[in-house]
């Protein structure tokens, strides 16, 4: 079953029929297990297909189990690596011997999300940070929530058993008109915004080589350069807002993982902006304890920011690298590392020359914050170039662009992000002062929402398809 | 209150979207240079209104040679032709076969589209009778057409109605109601493209074993009957037909239609068709095996030189402009 189509939102809205008949938490639990396992079953054509992701989630939970009971360092580390294996060979990473892979078909969907999950599980059972013993049904439900399987996001268990059995989210008539403004919002970037934004940035990859003027070519670079970050985000967040809604509808809250991020100044902020459960955990699981373990191993305080750096490089490096299985994703990897820890740097030095006051006043100035949203987004575009196309690609657009045309197009991409995220910005700000002004606001959202959800019904009529495709849902 | 308020205005935006996507597609949606391959009913509809207020001087009929098959819709040579001041209107399609160019006729007469003349693709393939694709008619056709056909043509043809009448009316509704729904299969196509995009496997003659049934051809044969009537049909109103015999790659299907039973069949069908009153050309044999994609399909020079022999013809009509 594809989310978010037409019959997920049927199928959901069954679920929800039937989950809010009473709020008795093992009554919430059965129903919820019984509709994982069959959204599950939806992709799937035998039950031996099931096999090796069962396998996971049941060494996941023997690891839970054994670190509520013996959390000891050494057998931490090893479930710990047989996690992280486990996991890499079901996922068939080009570093482990094909020979070794499982040669028949079988479901992996959703399994990057389902073993952040676990991990945190494991973790924090480690760690005696969860808030309970952690039981069979609760287990299963909170690492298969069908509403965040396929793609996110990645909630803590604290958060999800909260709403899932200790006080289910309340459900009046203003909460489900909200989630079905979300549900409406995520439809529309998804079928409408995201296929027009893809289209366009098709269209620039297939006239670049046919353009003959450079300035023209340097043009159209910059567009396929910036349109795809865009794209990615309204079908991504698109996703987000349908399922957020959804789960709504069953009276359980799922984390939001995008709040504006192109409004972003620098490369840290953009990722507490953008896909933000997943640089959370990574924050919590890798940047933290490898920032600690570093000031503990080489005490010296001078030393600490450039251990906060490094431990940035990290992290992000591994954000890149879990996108995929490429030498382009190790590209990729090494510019969101790049990014983060030469913005750290930045701070550094900045704080370091001009004091933190001059400083901060300087990232206030309006000039300045633009250049610095045009600079983090032109190098999220970069970054991205090597999520979408293999390095011969990259190589072979550098080749017929050349030097001069190259920078150029980098030029435009900044210059042009700065001065249209500005302006988003303002329009931003413009409505939410008529929001609180305007006293037929309310009508207004109303009337704007269904304008969109018409336009989504129209879109998903016309093309005629099955349900859009989601990019994430191969991680 | 505040909920009712809201409910309507709900309503009332959604009605105001669907009226101005059906303004919007009445306005803009474009008048293409060939049919897609699924061609909405809604969508030729509209095309018989535009050619009624202006009749294009020739129109063409046929099958997926004359269509355009894996080449762009402005590489067909009806295209060509029309850049070189003919005003034609191509209304061969992907499926085409004999009985929808006959049913396209009766549309369009009924109608009231009076061109000065007509091209009708003839291909041999299509009148091979083992095979129900050259009998079945196109949806569109078929829903629009569905008052000319008699209890023999239902018998003979296969006709996709939907088997549901619940499904065949609500569709009736939601056509009428939406521009975007009666409409989707063109804007789909307009919009993603109907050109084939898979690589062509190599040619290999054996594929086309049985493409061309060689049985001789008679006025038993549904195919050859729905053309005769075309033709007939057209002549009735006064409207002069050219029929052309589609250039075939014989290179490639020498050990297949090289032989008397295939020119026997041209033969019966140039005979029969001019004794109906229409100019007959036969171009089964006028193209080389480069400028075929396989058994009959032209690449884009094959199409330019199928444009330059029936050019002289036009000419003579009085079809170009």
């Amino acid at each position: 079953m594809d989310v978010p189509s037409y019959y997920f939102l049927g199928f959901a809205a069954l679920v929800a029929l039937a989950i809010n008949l009473s709020s008795a938490p093992q009554w919430r639990r059965c129903l919820l297990l019984a509709t994982n396992i069959a959204f599950i079953v939806t992709f799937t054509h035998s039950a031996a297909e099931l096999m090796p992701f069962a396998g996971l989630l049941l060494l996941g939970y023997a690891a839970v189990k054994a670190m509520e009971r013996w959390p000891h360092r050494a057998l931490f580390i090893v479930f710990l690596i047989t996690l992280i294996f486990a996991f890499c060979w079901l996922k068939r990473y080009s570093f482990i011997p094909a020979a070794l892979w499982l040669a028949h078909p079988y479901f992996l969907v959703g399994m990057s999300y389902v073993f952040f999950r676990i991990l945190h599980l494991v973790i924090d059972a480690y760690q005696d940070a969860l808030p309970d013993r952690v039981g069979l049904l609760s287990y299963v439900n909170y690492t298969l929530n069908f509403t965040a399987l396929v793609s996110g996001p990645i909630q803590l268990y604290r958060d999800y058993l909260r709403t899932e059995s200790q006080e289910p989210a309340v459900l009046s008539a203003s909460a489900m008109g909200e989630a079905l403004i979300r549900i409406i919002a995520g439809l529309f970037k998804i079928t409408i915004v995201s296929p027009l934004l893809y289209l366009a940035e098709q269209r620039c990859l297939q006239n670049l080589p046919l353009l003959a003027v450079p300035f023209e070519r340097a043009f159209d670079a910059a567009l396929m350069l910036a349109i795809f970050p865009v794209y990615i985000y309204f079908n991504f967040s698109g996703y987000m807002d349908a399922v957020i809604g959804v789960a709504r509808f069953l009276r359980l809250e799922l984390p939001e993982n995008f709040n504006r991020p192109f409004l972003s100044k620098g490369f840290i902020e953009f990722w507490s902006r953008w896909h933000m459960t997943l640089s959370h955990w990574i924050k919590t699981y890798v940047y933290s304890p490898l920032l600690l373990a570093l000031m503990r191993r080489f005490p010296v305080r001078s030393l600490e920011q450039w251990f906060g750096v490094f431990a940035y490089f990290v992290a992000f490096f591994l954000i890149g690298v879990w996108h995929g299985r490429t030498p382009s994703f190790i590209v990729l990897g090494i510019l969101f590392g790049l990014g983060v820890s030469i913005n750290k740097l930045y701070q550094i030095a900045m704080i370091g020359g001009l004091g933190r006051g001059p400083y901060t006043r300087l990232c206030e100035n309006q000039a300045y914050g633009a250049l610095s949203r045009g600079l983090t987004f032109g190098w999220f575009a970069v970054a991205s170039l090597f999520f979408w196309a293999t390095l011969p690609q990259v190589s072979h657009f550098a080749k017929v662009l050349g030097a001069l045309e190259l920078m150029t197009t980098l030029l435009m991409v900044v210059v042009g992000a700065a001065a249209l995220l500005s302006a988003l910005e303002a329009i931003e700000t413009f409505f939410g002062r008529m929001q609180t002004r305007l006293v037929i606001w309310g009508y207004v959202r109303t009337a704007w929402y269904s304008a969109l959800a018409a336009l989504s019904v129209s879109a998903a009529i016309a093309l005629n398809a099955p349900a859009p495709h989601i990019i994430y849902r191969a991680f | 209150m505040r909920r009712v308020v809201s409910l309507a205005i709900a309503l009332t935006v959604v009605i105001a979207v669907i009226i101005v996507e059906n303004v919007a597609i009445a306005a803009f949606f474009p008048h293409l240079p060939r049919l897609t391959t699924d061609f909405s009913a809604a969508y030729f509809t509209r095309e018989i209104k535009s050619m009624k207020q202006s009749t294009p001087q020739t129109l063409f009929l046929g099958d997926s040679v004359l269509w355009g098959y894996r080449i762009r819709g402005d590489q067909t040579a009806v295209s060509i032709l029309t850049s070189q001041g003919c005003t034609c209107r191509n209304l061969a399609f992907k499926s085409g076969n004999p009985p929808n160019d006959y049913f396209l006729t009766r549309l369009l007469l009924d109608a009231g589209v009076h061109p000065r003349a007509v091209v009708l693709d003839v291909n041999q393939a299509v009148l091979n009778q083992s095979s129900d694709y050259y009998q079945t008619l196109h949806p569109a056709v078929a829903t629009l057409a569905k008052r000319f056909l008699t209890p023999q043509d239902r018998a003979t043809l296969t006709i996709p109605f939907r088997d549901n009448a619940f499904h065949e009316r609500l569709d009736t509704v939601l056509s009428s109601i939406s521009q975007v729904y009666a409409m989707r299969s063109d804007i789909r196509a307009t919009l993603l493209g109907d050109t084939a995009a898979a690589p062509l496997p190599k040619l290999n003659p054996d594929v086309f074993a049985g493409t061309y049934d060689l049985l001789p051809l008679d006025n038993g044969n549904v195919g050859v009957r729905f053309l005769e009537a075309t033709v007939e049909t057209w002549r009735r109103a006064g409207v002069p037909v050219l029929a052309f015999m589609t250039p075939t790659n014989h290179e490639l299907l020498h050990k297949y239609i090289d032989n008397a039973h295939y020119r026997a069949n041209v033969s019966f069908l140039v005979k029969e068709l001019s004794s109906r009153g229409a100019r007959v050309i036969d171009l089964d044999r006028g193209f080389a095996a480069n400028e075929f994609l396989d058994n009959a399909h032209l690449t884009a020079a094959g199409q330019r030189r199928l444009a330059a022999k029936l050019e002289p013809w036009l000419q003579s009509a009085g079809s170009r402009t």
